[in-house]
């Protein structure tokens, strides 16, 4: 099946050389988006209900961190949890303010 | 385009009707569909745009109805095989279908490319419509049997039939 197999590549290569290509047309997507219907409004509550449970679990998250924490000893682990909070916080507020401009 | 971009664009669509989301998923999609539409319709531009155009406003309809177990990019296939049959129907219920092998305006003006990407794109032509479809996704958009099995809602048997039914009638034709 070695001959098969070079002709079915020989094949596909001189197709994918030869074919249709795609015609060139740089407003494609502008007129498909003018094409799309009205944008639909009841979905607006969505993304501030996201953000604000996003930001609710977020302050969760640190209220159990430091209700947990010894304030007069601090320990390894207390240190790695704070620098994941951290972490984990700067990005919910990162991708809360990149989902609500790109809301509207 | 990563899955997971792909997802996140998905996403953004579904949850907040994002139109910018969607923009690049057309912008990302549209050079593969445009190339197997207008591979599907022989070279007909016009046709290719109309039915390229359809296949995203259906799919932008339809997104919350992508599950995700299959990539975008074969639902968007499937949708713009449909809107090709639907036209196929379509046509053939007004008159018959004529495939239009007149020589395409060639993409340089040397007279030997010409003749040879005549020969190409004319034994394309020459397919039937099932046959078309599975050369063209199998070797120019290069999806596995599984995948266009899906795309065309046939047993995987019955596509690798047509396959190879398709390649020996192209392999006469080109003179491979």
């Amino acid at each position: 099946m070695e001959t098969n197999k070079m002709t079915t590549d020989t094949l596909t290569e001189r197709l994918q050389r030869e074919c249709y290509p795609a015609p060139d047309n740089p407003w494609f997507t502008q007129r498909v988006l003018n094409r799309l219907p009205a944008r639909d409004r009841s979905r607006r509550w969505i993304v501030p209900l996201l953000v604000a449970a996003a930001l609710l679990a977020c302050a969760a998250c640190w209220g159990f961190v430091f209700r947990n924490m010894c304030i007069t000893v601090i320990t390894v682990r207390e240190v790695i949890q704070v620098a994941i909070m951290l972490i984990a916080t700067a990005v919910v507020l990162w991708q809360s303010v990149v989902t609500i401009v790109h809301a509207d | 385009m990563k899955k997971f971009d792909e997802l996140k664009l998905i996403a953004r669509c579904v949850l907040t009707d994002d139109r910018e989301a969607f923009g690049q998923l057309v912008e990302a999609y549209q050079p593969q569909v445009r190339r197997f539409l207008m591979n599907l319709t022989c070279g007909d531009a016009s046709l290719t745009d109309d039915l390229a155009q359809e296949t995203f406003i259906k799919a932008y309809l339809n997104v919350r109805n992508f599950k995700g177990l299959a990539t975008f990019k074969t639902w968007l296939y499937r949708i713009a095989y449909n809107e090709f049959y639907s036209e196929v129907r379509r046509r053939h219920e007004v008159a018959s279908l004529e495939i239009d092998d007149t020589p395409l305006t060639p993409i340089d003006n040397s007279a030997e490319t010409c003749d040879v990407k005549l020969t190409v794109q004319a034994a394309i032509a020459q397919l039937n419509d099932v046959e078309r479809v599975v050369v063209t996704l199998r070797h120019i958009e290069e999806q596995p049997i599984k995948k266009i099995a899906d795309i065309m809602q046939l047993p995987e048997n019955t596509v690798k039939s047509h396959l190879h039914r398709a390649r020996g009638r192209l392999q006469q034709l080109l003179g491979s």
